[in-house]
């Protein structure tokens, strides 16, 4: 049986604004624009395994566990809150990193990548 | 002298372009394996074990590559992978996979086994020379899918 990458979403709905905290307002202002102020999006994350279809279940990794891990990994923590709370400057891009490293160390080195459609027209992902 | 649109300026020639298409179908499925107890089933398939099975909205992306044929300026007829597509889903449509697709009558019709199928079965109909099945996507639903390649 060969490899196959299966990938699920999850949407968190949270807040954030990029900032510097060792810049200036004006700076900050200057840089980040509309994104400095506090402002919240549907976060649509796409996380993605890979392995061999388990011979008996057919699954790659069991769905129910793997929303387990991400209700309590991610949604518990973060849902519904101030993402700066947590992360300094927590972009898109600082926001797949962070989040694909969360899932490595409980899910191990099946996690291949992290995606993150932050908008319609935003979309980051690591490490490919 | 004004250039002429139409040309081909030469950079097509070497170039090996991906083509994607997708197709939709509709099917029902049950978490089940048979050679396991009732028990041993529910504990590995939870929520998604029942008797009578669950139905979702899949869609089936084909990615192929090849170079661009220099008088038609296409990679493959989009008629052509409209066929094949439609071909290899078609057992799949408005139909119960466990028991109306015979690969699957004792293979768990995971969203996992069913990409891997529809890949080995595409690669067989694919018989454009110099055009290869790069990659399979399967969605069930819009939040989860598969990549086989």
């Amino acid at each position: 049986m060969s490899q196959v990458t299966i990938t699920k979403c999850f949407v968190l709905h949270a807040l954030h604004n990029l900032n510097n905290s060792e810049w200036s307002f004006d700076k900050n202002l200057a840089v980040f624009g509309k994104c400095f102020r506090l402002h919240g999006h549907d976060f649509k994350f796409e996380l993605s395994l890979r392995g061999t279809p388990d011979p008996i279940s057919g699954f790659v990794y069991p769905p129910e566990m793997l929303e387990s891990i991400i209700n309590k990994y991610i949604m518990e923590p973060y849902s519904g809150k101030n993402l700066n709370d947590f992360f300094s400057n927590p972009s898109g891009e600082g926001l797949v990193v962070e989040f694909y490293n969360i899932f490595k160390e409980h899910l191990g080195e099946a996690v291949v990548s992290m995606g993150l459609q932050e908008t319609l027209k935003n979309y980051f992902s690591y490490p490919k | 002298m004004s250039q002429n649109p139409h040309q081909n300026s030469g950079h097509r020639q070497n170039a090996i372009v991906t083509i994607a298409r997708k197709v939709h179908f509709s099917s029902g499925h049950r978490y089940f394996n048979s050679r396991l107890s009732d028990e041993e089933n529910k504990k590995i398939f939870g929520k998604h074990y029942s008797t009578h099975g669950h139905g979702h909205n899949f869609t089936l992306e084909g990615y192929f590559n090849g170079p661009i044929n220099p008088e038609s300026g296409l990679v493959i007829n989009l008629i052509e992978i409209d066929q094949l597509l439609k071909k290899v889903s078609d057992p799949f449509d408005h139909h119960f996979i466990n028991t109306d697709v015979p690969y699957f009558k004792d293979v768990v019709p995971t969203t996992e086994n069913i990409a891997t199928y529809l890949y080995k079965e595409l690669k067989k109909e694919l018989k454009n020379p110099g055009v290869q099945l790069l990659k399979v996507r399967l969605y069930e639903g819009d939040t989860f899918w598969v990549d086989v390649q």
